[in-house]
C-alpha cells in the first residue's frame, strides 16, 4: 500500500511540473509550436488546416508537412481552454506524463528491488530533457512517447516464451501512432523491428542464426501491418512528404563530402569518388554515434542548439551524473550481449539513432528523444553496477544524495531558469506581451506594416489573436510553394511584411507599424498623429515597438 | 609477418608525410634545446618506440597489435614532431607501468605514477588545466549570484521559494556542478573517432580515424573475455583521465595518454578478428583513411597543425633572403607570441639587438627605417570584426613600405589584424 502511495505521489508530482504554469515558462512560444497550436484551431473551426487542406495527416505549415497527430489531439484541449500556450502545449505535457509508465515498467523489469527501482524511476523522470521537452509542444517528444510504449510491448512480446498476440497488437498501435507524430519514426520504427526479429548480435555471437518461423511469421507481420497502417501518409502528399528529407539530408549540404582541396588535387575519378565515400562514411557513422555520445548528451552544446527552443541550459539531455553512469552502462551491456534484454537496448538505441544518421545536423537533440529511454535504462544499469559492486555501500548513497541535488537543480532550472536563456531568434519575445494591445489598436488603422528579423513570424499573428482560419485559408494560393526556403511571411488582410524605413513611410496615414527592437522615438514624434508603445518580453523592457500614425 | 610488413609500410610513409611537411620547430621544441628540429624529432621517436616497447611488454599477447594500432594514428605522427616532452612522459610512464607490473601491481606505484604525470604536465605547457579554473570557491559564489539576479530580473517568471532554490544554488554545489561539467567532457566520441569531419571543425589531430570506432566497439564486446590484467585497463583508463583533466592546452594534447586505453580495447578486437574475412573491409578503409589522412595533411598542414610556427618560419626565411645585415631596426610582430626564440634558432648569434619584438601599429607610431614582420593590420590598422582594407597592400607601399614577402593563412590567429602576414622594408 505504502508503495502505491509512493509511486502516485511521484506520478502527481511530475504531473505537477509538467502541466503547472505552461502559459509562462517557457515564456512565450516559438514558431513550430504556434503552427501547430493554430493548425489545431484550424482543424477545429473548419476540419481544415490553414492552407484549407482537409483533414491532413501532415500539416503543410512551413512547407516541412509536420505530421498533424499532435494538431488533433490538441483539437479537444483548445476547445476547451481556447487556443493559448497552455493549451498548445499540454498534449505534449501529457504525452512526457504518459512516458513515465513504461519508462516504469522498463525499470521495474531490469532493477529487481522495487524500492531502488521506484527511486530510479523518480529520478529518471526529471531528467532534463523528460521536463524540458514536456514543457513545449514539440511533436518528437509526443512520438517518443508513443515509441516507448511501442517498445515496451515489443520488448514484452521477445522476452515472452509465447509470443502474446495482444501485446504485439498493442505495440503495432503505438509504433503507428509514433509515425504519424514525428517523422524520425518512420525510419526507425522499422528498424527497430527488423532488428529485433534477426537478432544480428547473437548470430555474430552464438554463430547461430536462431530466427524461427513463429518470430519470424509474428514480427513479419507486425512490419507489414505497421507499413500498411502507414502508408497512408506517403500517399497523401506523394513526393511533397519527402520535402522535409530534402530540407534535412546530409547528401545535399556536404556533397562531394572530402575537402575540396584534397579532391582538387585527385587525378582520377575513382579516386575522387573513393574518398567521397570514405567521408560520407565517417559522416554517417558519426552521426549514428553522435546520438548517444555521452558528452552530446550532458554537456556539450552545439551551435544549431543553442538559442533554439531544444536548449536546456546547463545541461545537454541527460543530467550530468547520469553521463558518467551511461558511459559505465554501455560497457556492461557490450559486456553483457548474450542476453536478449540487453540486445534489445542496443536495438533500440540503433533504430532510433539511426533517422539523425541521414541529416545535415550533427547531432540533433529532437531526433535523439526517440532513443532516450534506451539509454536512460543503459545509464540505470551502471548505476547498478556502481550500488551493487562498489565495495562502500555510501558510494551508493552518496551517489543517491548527489542525484536528489540534481533534480533540485534540474526543476529551478527549468521552472526559474531557462526563460533567462532561451529568449533566441527561435523563442521570440513581444508577439505574445503586444498582440493582445495591437489587437485593440487595429481596427483604427488601414494597414499595419511588420519588420520582424524572426522567421515566419506571421505565425505569431494568427496565433495570438486566434486569427479566423477561414479568412487565413484564401490566401493560400498566394503563399510560397513548398522547397522555397527563407522567409515564408506573406501579407494578408491588413498585414504587410516589410521593412522599416521611417524616413519614406512617415507620410503614410491611418498606419500601424510593428517593429522589433528599437526605434528613433524623436523623429517619429516629430510627425503629427503619432504614438509609440513600447513592448517587454520576459527578459527586457523593451523588446518590440508599436507606431502609430492616424 | 603481415605485422611486420603492415608496420614498416606505416612507419615509412610517416616518416616521409613528416619529411615533406618540413613543419618548423614549436616552441615546446625550443624552449627544450635550441639545435636541429629534426635531431629532436629523432629522440622523441625514439622515446615513442621505446614507450610502445614497454607498453607491448605490459600487455603481452595484445603488444604487437597495440603498437599497431597506435602506429596508424595521427596524434602518434604528431606528438614525435612537435611535442617532446610527451614523448619523454610516454616513455618515462610506460616504463613506470611496466615496472608496476612485475612489481605485483601495487596501487602505492600509480600514486607515483600519477605525481609524474602532473610533473610532466606542468612542465609542459604553461596554460592551466580547464580543471583547476572550475576549483574556485569564489567563481563559484560569483555565478550563484549571478543566476540568482538573472532569474529575479525576469519580468515573467515562475517565483520558487528561496529556501528551494538555495538548495542547489549555493556556492559548494556550483562547485560540484562546474567540476562534473568538466569532468563529463572526458567520454568524448567525436573528439576521439571523428577528429576528419568533427562537427565543431576543433583544430586538433584526430586520435584515431573514424572507421577504427567500429573495432572499438567491438573490442568493448570482446574484453570481457580478455587475458589481460583488470588492473591494467583501470590504471590506463586512470591515467588518461588523469593527463586529460591535469593537462592544457590543444585537445588532443589533452587525450594524448588517453590513447592507450583506446588502443588496448581496439588491439583486443584486432588480435580476436585480424583472420575473420568479414572485418577486413574495417582493416581496409583504415589503412585507405591513413593514406587519405597522410595525403589531406601534406595538402593542408596549416589546417591541422598550429599556424603560428608556420607563420614564424615564414617571417624569418623571407627575412633571410633579403639584405638584412645591413638593416639597423628588425621589428617582428609579438601579436601571436614572443618570437625571440625562433629568431635565435633562425638566425643564431645573429639575432642581436637591432631584433625587436613586440608589435607595431604604423596609423598610430610612425615607423623607423628597417624590416617589419608582422600581420596586415599592423600596417594599415587593425578592425575589430577582422575586415582589414583589401587595399592594404597598396596602403603600405603609399607609406613608404615595400612588401618583400607576403602570405595568406588559413585561420584567424590574430582576430583582428587579418589574414594575411608580410615582411615589410620601411625606406
Amino acid at each position: 500500500m505504502f508503495y502505491r502511495i509512493i509511486l502516485t505521489i511521484i506520478f502527481v508530482f511530475n504531473v505537477i511540473l509538467r502541466v503547472g504554469w505552461l502559459e509562462n515558462q517557457p515564456s512565450s512560444m516559438n514558431f513550430d509550436e504556434a503552427a501547430l497550436g493554430y493548425n489545431a484551431y484550424s482543424l477545429l473551426k473548419t476540419s481544415r488546416d490553414e492552407y484549407g487542406n482537409f483533414m491532413p495527416l501532415s500539416l503543410r505549415s512551413f512547407n516541412d508537412f509536420k505530421p498533424a497527430l499532435y494538431a488533433y489531439l490538441s483539437i479537444p484541449v483548445i476547445k476547451i481552454l481556447g487556443l493559448n500556450q497552455t493549451s498548445t502545449r499540454l498534449v505534449s505535457a501529457l504525452a512526457g506524463v504518459v512516458a513515465l509508465i513504461p519508462l516504469f515498467w522498463f525499470i521495474r523489469y531490469f532493477v529487481k528491488q522495487k524500492w531502488l527501482a521506484i527511486f530510479f524511476w523518480f529520478i529518471i523522470s526529471l531528467e532534463p530533457w523528460r521536463l524540458h521537452y514536456s514543457r513545449t509542444a514539440f511533436e518528437s517528444n509526443l512520438s517518443a512517447c508513443f515509441f516507448a510504449w511501442g517498445a515496451w510491448y515489443l520488448f514484452e512480446s521477445i522476452i515472452a516464451k509465447k509470443i502474446p498476440v495482444k501485446k504485439l497488437l498493442m505495440s503495432i498501435v503505438s509504433m503507428v501512432l509514433a509515425i504519424y507524430s514525428y517523422h524520425g519514426a518512420r525510419l526507425a520504427v522499422p528498424i527497430l523491428i527488423f532488428l529485433t526479429i534477426i537478432d544480428p548480435i547473437e548470430w555474430f555471437i552464438v554463430k547461430r542464426f536462431n530466427l524461427t518461423k513463429k518470430i519470424f511469421w509474428s514480427t513479419g507481420l507486425t512490419i507489414v501491418i505497421v507499413g500498411i497502417l502507414s502508408l497512408p501518409i506517403f500517399l497523401e502528399n506523394g513526393n511533397l512528404i519527402l520535402t522535409r528529407l530534402k530540407q534535412e539530408n546530409l547528401i545535399a549540404r556536404y556533397s562531394p563530402f572530402a575537402p575540396t582541396e584534397l579532391i582538387e588535387s585527385m587525378k582520377f575519378d575513382v579516386a575522387r569518388l573513393a574518398a567521397s565515400g570514405y567521408y560520407f562514411g565517417s559522416m554517417v557513422s558519426g552521426r549514428l554515434l553522435s546520438s548517444f555520445s555521452p558528452v552530446n548528451l550532458t554537456s556539450r552544446i552545439y551551435h544549431w542548439v543553442k538559442g533554439s527552443d531544444q536548449y536546456i541550459p546547463q545541461f545537454g539531455l541527460l543530467g550530468w551524473l547520469e553521463g558518467i553512469l551511461l558511459v559505465i552502462g554501455i560497457v556492461v551491456i557490450l559486456r553483457e550481449l548474450d542476453y536478449k534484454k540487453y540486445r534489445f537496448l542496443v536495438y533500440w538505441i540503433v533504430a532510433g539513432s539511426a533517422p539523425a544518421a541521414m541529416t545535415w545536423t550533427w547531432f540533433h537533440p529532437l531526433r535523439a528523444l526517440n532513443i532516450m529511454p534506451a539509454l536512460e535504462m543503459v545509464a540505470i544499469i551502471g548505476s547498478i553496477t556502481i550500488f551493487y559492486k562498489s565495495i562502500y555501500k555510501w558510494v551508493g548513497v552518496f551517489v543517491a544524495g548527489l542525484w536528489v541535488l540534481q533534480i533540485i537543480f534540474v526543476i529551478n532550472n527549468e521552472l526559474g531558469y531557462s526563460n533567462v536563456e532561451i529568449h533566441g531568434e527561435y523563442q521570440p519575445g513581444g508577439f505574445k506581451e503586444g498582440i493582445p494591445l495591437l489587437e485593440k489598436l487595429q481596427k483604427n488603422y488601414d494597414q499595419i506594416l511588420i519588420d520582424s528579423p524572426h522567421a515566419q513570424s506571421y505565425i505569431f499573428f494568427l496565433f495570438y489573436q486566434a486569427y479566423p482560419p477561414e479568412e487565413i485559408q484564401k490566401y493560400a494560393s498566394i503563399r510560397p510553394q513548398p522547397g522555397i526556403g527563407g522567409d515564408l511571411s506573406f501579407d494578408f488582410d491588413k498585414y504587410i511584411f516589410t521593412k522599416y524605413d521611417w524616413p519614406n513611410q512617415k507620410d503614410y496615414k491611418k498606419t500601424l507599424w510593428w517593429v522589433i527592437g528599437e526605434v528613433k522615438e524623436s523623429e517619429i514624434y516629430r510627425e503629427t498623429g503619432t504614438n509609440i508603445y513600447r513592448i517587454g518580453n520576459a527578459v527586457r523592457d523593451h523588446e518590440a515597438t508599436i507606431i502609430t500614425k492616424d | 609477418m603481415i605485422w611486420y610488413v603492415l608496420m614498416i609500410f606505416v612507419w615509412i610513409s610517416w616518416l616521409v608525410v613528416g619529411w615533406k611537411i618540413n613543419y618548423p620547430p614549436t616552441i615546446e621544441q625550443l624552449n627544450l634545446i635550441m639545435i636541429n628540429v629534426w635531431f629532436m624529432r629523432i629522440v622523441s621517436l625514439l622515446c615513442i618506440c621505446l614507450s610502445l616497447f614497454f607498453l607491448s611488454k605490459v600487455v603481452k599477447v595484445q603488444g604487437k597489435w597495440l603498437v599497431l594500432v597506435l602506429s596508424i594514428s595521427p596524434v602518434v605522427w604528431g606528438l614525435w614532431m612537435c611535442h617532446p616532452i610527451i614523448c619523454l612522459e610516454w616513455l618515462v610512464i610506460a616504463f613506470l607501468i611496466w615496472n608496476w607490473q612485475k612489481a605485483g601491481y601495487g596501487w602505492r606505484w600509480i600514486v607515483f605514477i600519477l605525481g609524474i604525470v602532473l610533473a610532466f604536465n606542468l612542465w609542459q605547457t604553461k596554460e592551466r588545466s580547464p580543471f583547476f579554473y572550475q576549483l574556485s570557491l569564489r567563481d563559484a559564489q560569483r555565478q550563484v549570484i549571478e543566476r540568482l539576479s538573472a532569474e529575479d530580473g525576469l519580468r515573467d517568471k515562475v517565483s520558487m521559494p528561496l529556501f528551494i532554490r538555495r538548495i542547489s544554488y549555493n556556492k559548494f554545489y556550483f562547485l560540484f556542478k562546474n567540476v562534473i561539467q568538466e569532468v563529463i567532457k572526458y567520454p568524448d566520441l567525436e573528439t576521439w573517432f571523428f577528429g576528419e569531419t568533427h562537427p565543431l571543425q576543433q583544430k586538433a589531430l584526430p586520435l584515431f580515424l573514424w572507421p577504427v570506432v567500429f573495432l572499438f566497439g567491438l573490442g568493448l564486446i570482446i574484453t570481457r573475455k580478455s587475458t589481460i590484467e583488470w588492473r591494467v585497463y583501470v590504471v590506463f583508463l586512470v591515467l588518461g583521465f588523469f593527463h586529460f583533466i591535469t593537462s592544457g592546452g590543444e585537445i588532443w594534447i589533452r587525450f594524448s595518454m588517453t590513447m592507450w586505453i583506446l588502443a588496448l580495447i581496439i588491439s583486443e578486437a584486432v588480435r580476436s578478428s585480424y583472420k575473420k574475412w568479414i572485418i577486413w573491409p574495417v582493416y581496409l578503409i583504415s589503412f585507405y583513411g591513413l593514406a587519405l589522412w597522410q595525403n589531406d595533411i601534406l595538402k593542408r598542414p596549416d589546417y591541422w597543425l598550429d599556424n603560428r610556427p608556420l607563420v614564424f618560419q615564414f617571417w624569418y626565411e623571407s627575412l633571410k633572403n633579403c639584405d638584412w645585415k645591413s638593416a639597423t631596426k628588425i621589428q617582428v610582430s609579438s601579436v601571436v607570441g614572443d618570437t625571440s626564440l625562433y629568431c635565435r634558432y633562425y638566425f643564431g648569434k645573429s639575432c642581436d639587438d637591432r631584433f625587436m619584438f613586440s608589435g607595431f601599429s604604423w596609423n598610430e607610431v610612425k615607423p623607423d627605417k628597417g624590416y617589419y614582420l608582422g600581420f596586415a593590420g599592423e600596417y594599415v590598422g587593425s578592425e575589430i570584426k577582422n575586415n582589414i582594407d583589401r587595399n592594404w597592400m597598396s596602403l603600405t607601399e603609399g607609406a613608404g613600405g615595400q612588401i618583400i614577402d607576403k602570405k595568406i593563412i588559413r585561420d584567424n590567429i590574430a582576430y583582428g589584424f587579418g589574414n594575411e602576414v608580410a615582411v615589410v622594408r620601411k625606406y
